[in-house]
C-alpha cells in the first residue's frame, strides 16, 4: 500500500493517489526532479505578497458596504415564460384571423377565440363545414331521403358570408347552415328536382356552394317546392335568392341563430 | 535526488476570522485578502487572465459581498473564493474571445508595486516557463493542476469548483501530471 512520502521511480506507473500526492507536495517523484521543480515554481506563483486592493476594495475596507449580489429568483425566467406564451398565442390567434392556418387548426382556434373572448373569427371563405353525414330512412331504398325534418328547419341553411353579415354569432350558424344546404339538397330529390343539386350540396365541402345548389333545385321543379314545403327549402332560399318563403324564414332564423 | 517538498500552504485565515469578517469587521475582511489574494492572482496568472490584478480585486469585492452565504469557515470560505475567481476567469476569456481588445501599457497607470529588476527577471522567467508549459496542456487538466497546486484546494473542493466528481478529478491530476513529465522531457531533448 503507498503512503504519502514514497517515491514513485516510475511516473509512467503513477496511480491518482501518488499522482495526488506529488501535486499536494508530500510526495516526491524521485526520477522527476523536473517535475517536482515544475510543481515547485507552480506552487510559488501563488505566493508572494498581495497585490494593492482595488479603489472599490479600499473603500470596503475603508468601512463602506460590500455590494451584494442580487438574488436571482425564479420571477425573470417566469416573465420571459410568459411573454413567449403571450406571443404565441398572439401569433396564432392573428394567424386564425387571417385564415392562414391549416383548416382543422383554423377551426379550433376559431371555436375557441370566439367562446372565450369578446373577439370573433369568422369561419367564412376557404372554410369547409362540418360534414353531416347524411339521414338514412329505413325503406326510402335512396341514401339522401327527404333529409333530416328537423335539422333543415334550423334554418342554418344561411351560408358563411351571410351569416357574418348577419351577425357576430354567425360562425357557428355558418358551419350549422353549411350543414343545413346539404340536407336541402338531398331533399329536392323525392319532389323530382335536381338530383345533381342536391348531390352537390350534399357533397361539396363548401357550405356556401352546397347552399347555391341547393336553390337551384329550388328553381328548377317541383323538387325545389317540395324541398320547401318540408323545410329543406329554406336552406335553399337562404343560400341564393329567397326562391320561396321558407327560405326567408330559414334566413331570419339564421340570424336569430347567429344572435 | 530528492528535492525538498515544502508542505501545503496552511490557511492564514482562521475560523475566527471569517466569522469576524461575516459580523462586518473591516481588519478581518483586510486579513481575508491579504492571505487569500497572492493565491487567487497566482491562478488567474496561471490561466492566463490579460488582468490579474484586477481580476483579483473584482473577486474580492464580490467574495465580501457573499461573506454571508460562507458555510465550513475558513475552508468553505476559501473554496468560494475559487469558485467565484473561477468563473471570474471563464468570463474573462469568453469576453476576451468576442471582444478582443488591444490596450497599449501606459506605465504611469501602472500601480503595480514590482520587486527589483532581478527579481522580477526570475520570476518572470518562472511564470513563462510554467505558462509555456501549462498551455500545451488540455483545459481541464491545467484546471484541475492549478486548483489543486496554485490555489491549495483539495480534491473534493476543486471537484466542487468544477462542477466534476472527485474521482473524474484524480483521473485529471494523474494525467496532468504524467503529461507534464512527458512535456518537460521532450522540452530537454529538444534543443
Amino acid at each position: 500500500m503507498r503512503r504519502p512520502h514514497d517515491d514513485y521511480p516510475d511516473m509512467s506507473r503513477l496511480d491518482d493517489f501518488g499522482a495526488d500526492s506529488v501535486a499536494s507536495g508530500s510526495a516526491v517523484a524521485e526520477d522527476a526532479a523536473a517535475v517536482t521543480d515544475f510543481l515547485a515554481e507552480l506552487r510559488s506563483l501563488g505566493e508572494g505578497p498581495a497585490p494593492a486592493p482595488s479603489p472599490e476594495l479600499q473603500a470596503i475596507f475603508a468601512g463602506a458596504q460590500p455590494i451584494r449580489p442580487a438574488h436571482r429568483g425564479h420571477g425573470p425566467l417566469m416573465r420571459r415564460v410568459a411573454l413567449v406564451a403571450a406571443a404565441a398565442v398572439a401569433a396564432t390567434a392573428a394567424a386564425a384571423a387571417g385564415h392562414t392556418l391549416p383548416e382543422p387548426a383554423q377551426r379550433v382556434v376559431s371555436d375557441v377565440v370566439n367562446t372565450l373572448t369578446p373577439f370573433h373569427i369568422g369561419n367564412d371563405e376557404g372554410l369547409a363545414p362540418h360534414p353531416v353525414p347524411p339521414v338514412q330512412r329505413p325503406g326510402s331504398g335512396s341514401d339522401d331521403g327527404l333529409g333530416d325534418p328537423v335539422g333543415p328547419g334550423d334554418g342554418a341553411g344561411e351560408p358563411p358570408e351571410r351569416a357574418d353579415q348577419a351577425d357576430a354569432g354567425a360562425g357557428q350558424s355558418g358551419e350549422l347552415g353549411g350543414s343545413g344546404g346539404d340536407r336541402a339538397g338531398d331533399g329536392s330529390e323525392p319532389g323530382g328536382g335536381d338530383n345533381s343539386g342536391g348531390d352537390n350540396s350534399g357533397g361539396e365541402s363548401s357550405g356556401g356552394g352546397g347552399a347555391r345548389s341547393a336553390g337551384g333545385g329550388a328553381e328548377r321543379g317541383s323538387g325545389g317546392e317540395s324541398a320547401g314545403s318540408t323545410g329543406s327549402g329554406d336552406n335553399s332560399g337562404g343560400s341564393v335568392e329567397p326562391a320561396s318563403g321558407g327560405g326567408e324564414r330559414a334566413s331570419a332564423g339564421g340570424a336569430e341563430r347567429g344572435d | 535526488m530528492r528535492t525538498p517538498v515544502p508542505d501545503a500552504a496552511s490557511d492564514t485565515v482562521s475560523d475566527a476570522v471569517v466569522d469576524a469578517a461575516r459580523s462586518g469587521d473591516r481588519e478581518a475582511m483586510r486579513a481575508i485578502y491579504e492571505a487569500l489574494a497572492p493565491a487567487v492572482l497566482g491562478y488567474l496568472r496561471a490561466k492566463g487572465v490579460a488582468d490579474p490584478e484586477a481580476v483579483t480585486g473584482d473577486v474580492f469585492v464580490a467574495l465580501l459581498g457573499r461573506l454571508d452565504r460562507v458555510t465550513g469557515g475558513a475552508s468553505g470560505l476559501r473554496k468560494l473564493t475559487f469558485s467565484i475567481a473561477h468563473a471570474r476567469m471563464v468570463d474573462e476569456h469568453r469576453r476576451r474571445a468576442r471582444t478582443p481588445v488591444a490596450i497599449s501599457y501606459d506605465a504611469d497607470q501602472d500601480r503595480r508595486t514590482v520587486d527589483s529588476a532581478e527579481d522580477e527577471a526570475t520570476a518572470s522567467l518562472a511564470a513563462a516557463r510554467v505558462r509555456g508549459v501549462l498551455a500545451l496542456l488540455p483545459d481541464d487538466q491545467r484546471e484541475v493542476l492549478t486548483l489543486r497546486v496554485v490555489a491549495d484546494l483539495s480534491i473534493e473542493q476543486v471537484a466542487d469548483v468544477m462542477g466534476r466528481s472527485q474521482g473524474a478529478v484524480k483521473q485529471l491530476q494523474r494525467r496532468a501530471m504524467i503529461a507534464v513529465r512527458r512535456i518537460i522531457a521532450e522540452r530537454e531533448v529538444t534543443p
